[in-house]
């Protein structure tokens, strides 16, 4: 038993980050003694034309088209178990109209996909915001290392790649993490400080105040990058830092307002939700493991999860070990940008696990950070760190193929870096599409309605729950209440849909009158497919008996759905704060 | 649209291939379905009317969940991958039970094999580059 955890313990270790973190060490000194010239970036030649411009943004649309498939090309979501919290939110934003003002902390799907909801649906307005997101993501990596870090076409291509194509990005469209996909903000910034700002330096100044912005509309997380990025960066290239430290309170304190205004105003239960997105109470996580770096595995698809590993380390010595070791000062900044991006990542502690009851965890640097400094405590989910280690690895990894001494060579290492995220790096690319289509029945509802779906126990635990949960609020796009679902909430412990669809449970189980539900809950829609076939019937006769026949009934979106009138609308019922607990007992969303 | 789906049981390795029966619950209709031995494993083909939204599997399921044989799992439709179901049947205390798994992949070994390819193709682009350069 010793023996088994200590190869537990040990595969812990050096399966995650101690393996990525003696592998830059042994990377480092075989490339030091193979006494390999210093990799001096040639001067770029000649300036971007517009021929090369609308040649990049056609490429990057290809990519972004290629690594976003089937999203394009179909009005099916494309998800895998429809895990993705965000993109539920984003749906339901994008069908319920509400598009600018809500969604300005996504500006690309305020400004691109709220629009095109009118006219294409909010599912295919998610896919072409995403798409676009992607390939803009690209465009400004292609710019960053175009313009400002003066590389050829070429090489600049591989950043742009990197950035697009990287296993993170393939995770994000896998889970549905739309709002973290659209951002051109943070390698629109690195280029942006890179430029030098004596010849204009007022317009250099805006131009990194804008990038900033954008990094902070694009989510909290992208602010905080922003925020850290921008004096690192400024200082390592002896940039004006004061100077520079004042625009960064600019994207934080638009930060900052925008959170003032979602919890003071707009709309009482988005607005809750949006503040528990951006600030949700869920811890960062103790341990991050080599997966994070390559991006979640589905299942145990070895082959991707190997060729990931192997991206790892090509990525690593183009990015980061040959910059680090033979690398002017721009390349060396690069590398050890990436390697900040991976010592955040690691998150607060390094927590090796022998056993439940025996546990030793070491201190990072995050977390030593945080404790310092408790507003990074909101960022909340260290592993976000990694867009910074793809970007700059990426812009190192061009770099490098550019300083090659042979040219063939260069593009020759250059392949094998985009072989490898093109063909296996990024998102699988499995036929797992999502039924985009909300059962029928709910159309007999009137829009002030608010439904409770009425699906088989479960606990906040079971990884099904969150998967149900996802799935109600898929199904209540259409409606403008979606309050006691908790939609939008991250932790689902705290939701209400649990508390409300475990007392009908119980209800059915005692078999007398009809469960005391919130007094804003108009409607249930019952699941019957997803039940035990054995409760079915009974479970039918007990819900007519309570609230007459059902109101409508359909089996066109994949299940038969069952909706029941269990009270009359009520315009003046004010949903409570949708991540409160208080819904247990029933008090949370009185007006 | 007809949606084909296959379900497929591995038996434990070197025991016999019982026939296992499972309930499948999709679009408010039930089906029983016989999954028959098939050279090593058990299996069946089904057109489903159209893709459901998920299924509900049970079989062998009284009040026990943890009985021998048992299956009770919703399965959501888009966590089935190129309309394959994998179930495992594993041997437990008085009986054996299914046991969901993910399908296909080749094994680990050519995974890491795999990748050390790609590390070594780089590696010996990086010497290559050294030993041209060298004076």
């Amino acid at each position: 038993m010793v023996a088994t955890d200590l190869l537990e313990g040990a595969t812990v270790v050096l399966g995650g980050w101690g393996l990525f973190l003696l592998a830059v060490a042994v990377l480092a000194l075989l490339v030091h003694r193979a006494r390999l010239p210093v990799l001096a970036v040639p001067e770029r030649r000649a300036p971007v034309t517009g021929r090369e411009w609308a040649l990049a943004a056609l490429a990057c649309l290809l990519v972004a088209a290629l690594v976003t498939w089937p999203m394009a090309s179909t009005g099916a979501l494309v998800q895998r178990n429809f895990d993705g919290f965000g993109s539920a939110w984003l749906l339901f934003q994008l069908s319920s109209g509400r598009g600018l003002a809500e969604l300005l902390d996504t500006w690309l799907f305020a400004l691109l996909g709220a629009p095109l909801a009118w006219v294409l649906g909010p599912v295919r307005a998610y896919s072409t915001a995403t798409l676009v997101g992607v390939g803009s993501m690209g465009l400004a990596a292609w710019w960053a290392a175009r313009g400002p870090f003066r590389l050829p076409p070429w090489p600049a291509g591989i950043a742009a790649v990197v950035v697009m194509a990287n296993p993170l990005v393939g995770t994000a469209i896998t889970e549905g993490h739309g709002g973290i996909l659209v951002g051109p903000g943070l390698p629109l910034l690195l280029g942006a400080l890179q430029l030098s700002p004596r010849e204009r330096p007022w317009r250099w100044a805006l131009l990194v105040a804008g990038a900033g912005l954008l990094c902070a509309l694009q989510s909290g997380y992208f602010a905080y990058l922003a925020a850290g990025l921008t004096p690192l960066w400024c200082a390592w290239t002896r940039r004006p830092l004061w100077r520079v430290l004042a625009l960064v309170a600019l994207p934080l304190g638009l930060f900052a307002l925008g959170t003032l205004l979602a919890t003071r105003g707009v709309n009482g239960a988005d607005s809750w939700a949006w503040y528990s997105w951006h600030m949700g109470a869920l811890p960062p996580p103790a341990v991050v493991s080599l997966d994070r770096l390559a991006g979640s595995p589905p299942g145990s698809d070895a082959l991707l999860h190997g060729t990931r590993t192997a991206l790892i380390f090509v990525l690593l010595v183009l990015g980061v070990v040959a910059p680090l070791v033979r690398g002017d000062r721009i390349g060396r900044g690069l590398a050890l940008l990436a390697l900040v991006g991976v010592l955040v990542a690691l998150g607060p502690e390094l927590r090796l696990t022998c056993s439940p009851d025996d546990s030793f965890a070491a201190p990072l640097p995050f977390g030593w950070l945080a404790h310092r400094l408790p507003a990074l405590a909101l960022f909340r989910l260290p592993a976000r760190a990694l867009w910074l280690y793809y970007l700059a690895a990426g812009l190192g990894a061009a770099r490098t193929v550019a300083a090659m001494p042979r040219p063939s060579l260069g593009v020759a290492a250059g392949a094998v870096l985009l072989a490898e995220l093109l063909v296996m790096g990024a998102r699988p690319w499995e036929a797992r599409t999502t039924l985009a289509t909300v059962p029928s029945a709910y159309g007999a509802l009137e829009a002030h309605d608010t439904v409770l779906d009425l699906w088989p126990a479960f606990s906040a635990e079971h990884p099904q729950g969150v998967e149900l949960k996802e799935l109600s609020c898929f199904y209540q796009t259409g409606h403008r209440r979606q309050l006691p679902m908790a939609c939008l909430t991250v932790q689902l412990g705290e939701s209400r849909l649990i508390a409300l669809n475990h007392r009908v449970h119980h209800a059915l189980v005692q078999g007398g009158s009809a469960p005391d539900l919130d007094p804003c809950v108009t409607a249930l829609a019952w699941h019957p497919d997803s039940f035990d076939a054995a409760r079915r019937q009974p479970t039918a006769l007990q819900l007519a008996r309570w609230w007459g026949p059902p109101l409508a009934e359909s089996t066109d979106a994949g299940e038969r759905v069952l909706v029941f009138r269990v009270a009359p609308v009520s315009a003046g019922c004010v949903p409570g704060p949708t991540h409160s607990d208080q819904g247990a007992t029933g008090s949370g969303s009185r007006p | 649209m007809p949606y084909p789906l296959t379900i497929t049981v591995t038996p434990p390795a070197g025991a016999p291939a019982p026939g296992v029966s499972l309930s499948l619950s999709f679009l408010g209709q039930q089906q029983q379905v016989d999954l028959l031995p098939d050279g090593s494993s058990l299996g069946a083909r089904l057109d489903l009317p159209s893709a459901p939204r998920y299924l509900r599997l049970q079989a062998h399921c009284g009040d026990d969940q943890d009985a021998p044989g048992c299956l009770d799992e919703l399965v959501m439709m888009d966590s089935i991958h190129q309309g394959r179901l994998h179930y495992s049947l594993v041997q437990v205390q008085g009986g054996s039970q299914l046991v969901r798994t993910e399908g296909g992949g080749p094994p680990l070994a050519a995974s890491f094999a795999w990748g050390l390819l790609m590390v070594a193709a780089l590696g010996l682009l990086w010497w290559r580059g050294g030993r041209d350069a060298s004076p």
